[in-house]
């Protein structure tokens, strides 16, 4: 925990002081969630305050401080996944544009140690999100979570409510679905070579 | 493990190292604040407004139930403004000609 569970109790009576405390404790780790999860620079920050704008409202419904951090992770992967859907919604095109722009920048940017290794990162980013952008917003959430961030089962569990057998099944299941996605990439990627 | 398999696990390794928790803005906490102050009720009225926005359909909820109860078959008692004064007379004489109840044992008294 990153607060005192006195902290919390505060901030879900109403105290404003307590909340801003909450916020300041926690707004790095949930933007550097959010960031794994979406994918997006541009939009962290919109997100980030989402997931603190319904935990302002929710927080009287939380049961024990000793919850508050997967009840956090819950709205975090809530905020992003309904971030997800509306952006799949948007035409696809203009994410396809979008990514382009961020190589163009990349490789304007190239210059130098720093910049090559700034470029070898969007680049990696860029190969994560058209891997993800192949499974759904469920797989990509839950993958991201367990993969990237590092949860173990015991969190997942915690953040999703399912016991650990169905969290494995799922798990397996969005492991195969990434995999046949990534095995996909590769083929067209030698196709091109 | 398969090669693919170790590919995609250094992979997300890789994604880990190139997505570090980036830095809030100095707007973070004003622009988060001006949201929640967007969103929570500024006055009085809005509690009110709440309150109006629930209790109007179930007002009329009330009344269509009662208006249901009101017309229904079962809710029809036999008065005389619902039926002819010879109906209410036929059902009244009819009462009249029906033996007395019966009371208590022989015994009784």
């Amino acid at each position: 925990m990153l607060v005192d569970h006195d902290v919390i109790t505060r901030a879900r009576s109403g105290d404003q002081a307590a909340f801003n405390e909450l916020v300041r404790a926690y707004r790095k780790r949930i933007l550097g969630t959010v960031f794994r999860l979406i994918g997006r620079q541009e939009d962290i920050e919109d997100v980030g305050q989402e997931v603190f704008l319904r935990l302002y409202h929710s927080l009287d419904q939380l049961r024990a401080p000793e919850v508050f951090e997967p009840w956090l992770y819950r709205l975090t992967v809530n905020a992003a996944y309904d971030y997800l859907r509306r952006q799949r919604r948007q035409a696809e095109s203009r994410m396809a544009d979008l990514s382009e722009e961020q190589v163009i920048l990349a490789d304007a940017a190239a210059s130098g140690r720093q910049a090559l290794e700034d470029k070898e990162k969007a680049q990696i980013r860029e190969l994560v999100a058209t891997l993800l952008d192949q499974v759904s917003e469920e797989d990509r959430i839950l993958l991201t979570l367990k993969e990237v961030e590092g949860l173990s089962l015991k969190e997942l569990e915690r953040i999703y409510q399912v016991n650990e057998n169905a969290l494995k099944v799922r798990l397996f299941r969005a492991r195969q679905r990434v995999m046949k996605a990534y095995e996909a990439i590769q083929k067209q990627e030698q196709q091109v070579r | 493990m398969r090669e693919e398999e170790q590919k995609l696990e250094r992979l997300w390794e890789a994604y880990r190292m190139a997505t570090p928790a980036p830095e809030p803005s100095a707007n973070f906490m004003p622009e988060l604040w001006a949201k929640i102050d967007a969103t929570r009720p500024s006055s009085w009225v809005d509690p009110l407004r709440f309150l109006a926005a629930r209790l109007v359909p179930l007002a009329a909820a009330l009344i269509v139930m009662m208006g249901l109860w009101w017309w229904s078959p079962t809710s029809a008692t036999l008065d005389s403004a619902q039926h002819g004064y010879v109906e209410v007379l036929a059902a009244d004489l009819l009462e009249d000609e029906k033996p007395a109840l019966f009371i208590g044992g022989e015994d009784t008294i």
